[in-house]
C-alpha cells in the first residue's frame, strides 16, 4: 500500500499540471481562430497577392498597343477615332488617373500601356441612360499585349510623355 | 492510519502536498483566469471581435453621407413619393432635354414597350419626359410673365423661382451628344435585349449590394459583326440611383480575328464614366451546367465584386443600392445561349448586412430572350 501511494502520489504532480495546462489553454486556443473565420468568411478570398505582378520585361512593342486601341475603339463606334496619346506606366498609376476601381487580377506595379484616343462615342443604352463622351481609353498589359480594361470618359488628358519603357 | 504512514519520508511527503495542492487549485485557477496568465491572450481576443463590430458602424457613416445629397434634388419633383421607381430614371432626362436628339430616344423607348413585362419600367420613362417638358413650360411662362410686366414691380417677383428649376445633374449621367452618333451607326444596333429578374429596394431602406448564382452554359454571337455581344450579368445599383452602377458577369464577343471569345468581366459607370475590366486570370470556370456565383457587396465603404468567392475587383462608388438585377443583355438579336439557364440563390445585402432573399421578384423581358420565374429559382435563355 505504501508503495502504492508513493507511486501515485508521484504520478499525481505531473498528472495535475498537465491536466491544469490543458485546462488552462483550452479556451484561449478555442477563441482566436474563431474571430479569424468569422472575418474570412465575411470578406470571401482575396488573392494573396495579384495573378499579374511587374516582370522587368520583354514587353510588347508600343505601336501594337497603339494599333489594337485604334481597332478597338473603331469596334465600338468611336466616331473618327485618334490616338492622343499613348504611356508605357503602371497600372498603379494608371488608377491614379481614372480615380475609379480597381481589378484585382493586375498588380499595382504591372507594366501597362495607356493608350487613350479622341472622338465621339456612345456607351450605354438598354436599360442605362445613353452617354456620350469624347475619350475613351485602353489599357494594356505590357508583357502580353492582352486588354486589362478599357472606358469611356470625361476625364483629361494624362499627363506623361513615355511612350515606350525602358530597358 | 497514522501508522500506515509513518514509512512515508519527509520528501514523498512534501511531494503528496505539493500535488495535491494543484489538483486543489486547478479548478480555481479556472474560475478567474484574468489573474495570472489569461489576461495576454484573453484580451487581444476580445479585441478582435471588438474591432469587426464597429468597423460596419463606420461604413454605414460613410454611406450614408452621400445619400442626402443625392435625395436632395429629388423634393424639387412633387409627386416624388408615389413615383419612388422613376426617380432614376429622371436622370436620363437632362440628357434628353439639353440635346435635340430627345425624340429619337423617345423613339427606342417605344421599341422596348413591345415587351409586355418591361412596360413597367418603360413607361415610367416615357412619363419621365413629359414632365421634364413641363419644367421647360414653366421657364416659358416666366419669360412671358416679365414681358407684360415690364413695369418695374413686377421683375423682383419673378425673380426668386428662377434658381429653382435649374436641374441638377444626377450622378453617372453625360449628356447625349448627337455628334457622337456615328452616321454608319444605325440606331437599331444601340438597341439591347434583356431577359432578367428585377428588385428594388424601398426607400429609405436601401441594400448594400445582391448576390446570385447561375449556370455556366455556351452562349454566341452572329459571325462577322465585331461589336455584337451578349452576357450573363449581375447588376448592383450605387449612390442610391440607377444610372450609377456595378456590374459584373459572363460575356461572349468576337474577337479581332473573328473568333468567339467568352470571358468574366466586371464594369462600372460611376463619376467619370463607364470603366470595364476583362477578368482572365484568377476565376475557375465551372463544368457546363454548373452554377458559379457572383456576388457584389459593400463593406468597408467600397463595393467588392466576386466570382465564385474569389474577390476579383473593387470600386470606390459610394452609398447605397436601390436595384439589384440578373439576367441576359445582348446587343444583337442573333446572340444564343445554347441552353436555359438555370439561377438560383438571388440575395440582397441587406441594410443590417445580412443576406436574404430578394423581397420581390420582377422581370423585364423582350424575345428573344426569356426569363422565367418558379422563385426561389428562375431560367432565361436567348433563342
Amino acid at each position: 500500500m505504501q508503495a502504492w501511494i508513493r507511486r501515485n502520489s508521484l504520478a499525481a504532480l505531473p498528472l495535475a499540471v498537465g491536466v491544469g495546462l490543458l485546462l488552462w489553454i483550452a479556451p484561449i486556443r478555442a477563441e482566436r481562430p474563431a474571430a479569424h473565420e468569422g472575418i474570412s468568411a465575411d470578406d470571401g478570398l482575396v488573392p494573396a497577392r495579384p495573378a499579374l505582378a511587374r516582370t522587368g520585361g520583354p514587353y510588347v512593342r508600343s505601336s501594337e498597343a497603339w494599333g489594337k486601341a485604334f481597332h478597338e475603339a473603331t469596334r465600338r463606334h468611336v466616331v473618327s477615332p485618334r490616338v492622343e496619346k499613348i504611356l508605357a506606366t503602371t497600372y498603379g498609376e494608371v488608377l491614379n488617373w481614372t480615380r475609379s476601381g480597381r481589378t484585382l487580377e493586375v498588380g499595382l506595379d504591372r507594366e501597362v500601356y495607356l493608350v487613350t484616343v479622341r472622338g465621339p462615342v456612345i456607351v450605354g443604352g438598354g436599360r442605362h441612360p445613353l452617354s456620350s463622351f469624347s475619350r475613351t481609353y485602353y489599357v494594356y498589359d505590357a508583357p502580353t499585349g492582352r486588354l486589362i480594361e478599357w472606358g469611356a470618359t470625361i476625364l483629361p488628358e494624362p499627363e506623361g510623355s513615355q511612350s515606350e519603357f525602358r530597358r | 492510519m497514522p501508522a500506515r504512514f509513518a514509512s512515508i519520508t519527509s520528501g514523498n511527503r512534501v511531494a503528496l502536498v505539493v500535488a495535491l495542492a494543484l489538483l486543489a487549485l486547478a479548478p480555481a485557477a479556472l474560475g478567474r483566469p484574468a489573474v495570472t496568465v489569461s489576461p495576454p491572450p484573453t484580451t487581444p481576443t476580445m479585441t478582435v471581435t471588438g474591432t469587426a463590430t464597429p468597423s460596419r458602424t463606420p461604413t454605414r457613416t460613410f454611406t450614408s453621407t452621400p445619400v442626402s445629397p443625392t435625395r436632395t434634388p429629388t423634393p424639387s419633383t412633387p409627386t416624388q413619393t408615389a413615383t419612388i421607381t422613376r426617380t432614376p430614371t429622371i436622370t436620363q432626362t437632362p440628357t434628353r432635354t439639353s440635346s435635340p436628339t430627345a425624340t429619337p430616344t423617345a423613339t427606342t423607348s417605344p421599341t422596348r414597350t413591345t415587351s409586355p413585362t418591361a412596360t413597367t419600367t418603360r413607361t415610367a420613362t416615357v412619363t419621365t419626359t413629359p414632365t421634364r417638358t413641363a419644367t421647360t413650360t414653366q421657364t416659358t411662362t416666366r419669360t412671358s410673365t416679365p414681358a407684360p410686366s415690364a413695369t418695374p414691380t413686377e421683375t423682383p417677383t419673378v425673380e426668386p423661382p428662377s434658381p429653382t428649376p435649374t436641374p441638377t445633374p444626377e450622378p453617372c449621367t453625360f449628356p447625349l451628344d448627337p455628334k457622337s452618333i456615328p452616321p454608319e451607326v444605325d440606331r437599331g444596333t444601340l438597341r439591347r435585349w434583356y431577359g432578367i429578374g428585377v428588385t428594388q429596394a424601398t426607400p429609405p431602406n436601401l441594400w448594400l449590394g445582391g448576390a446570385v448564382q447561375w449556370q455556366n452554359q455556351n452562349m454566341s454571337v452572329p459571325q462577322g459583326v465585331p461589336d455584337a455581344f451578349i452576357a450573363e450579368v449581375l447588376w448592383v445599383t450605387t449612390q442610391n440611383v440607377r444610372p450609377c452602377f456595378v456590374e459584373v458577369g459572363d460575356s461572349v464577343w468576337n474577337d479581332d480575328a473573328g473568333n468567339l471569345q467568352q470571358g468574366y468581366y466586371w464594369a462600372e459607370n460611376d463619376a467619370t464614366g463607364y470603366h470595364a475590366r476583362d477578368l482572365q486570370v484568377q476565376v475557375v470556370r465551372p463544368p457546363l451546367g454548373q452554377f458559379q456565383r457572383y456576388k457584389i457587396a459593400q463593406r468597408r465603404g467600397a463595393y467588392r465584386v466576386f466570382i465564385g468567392g474569389i474577390q476579383v475587383g473593387v470600386s470606390q462608388q459610394p452609398g447605397d443600392t436601390l436595384h439589384v438585377e440578373t439576367g441576359v443583355e445582348s446587343n444583337n438579336v442573333g446572340s444564343r445561349i445554347l441552353a436555359p439557364v438555370g439561377f438560383q440563390t438571388f440575395q440582397i445585402y441587406d441594410e443590417n448586412g445580412r443576406w436574404v432573399p430578394w423581397p420581390t421578384q420582377n422581370q423585364d423581358v423582350e424575345a428573344p430572350a426569356t426569363w422565367q420565374w418558379s422563385w426561389p429559382t428562375a431560367t432565361n435563355g436567348f433563342n
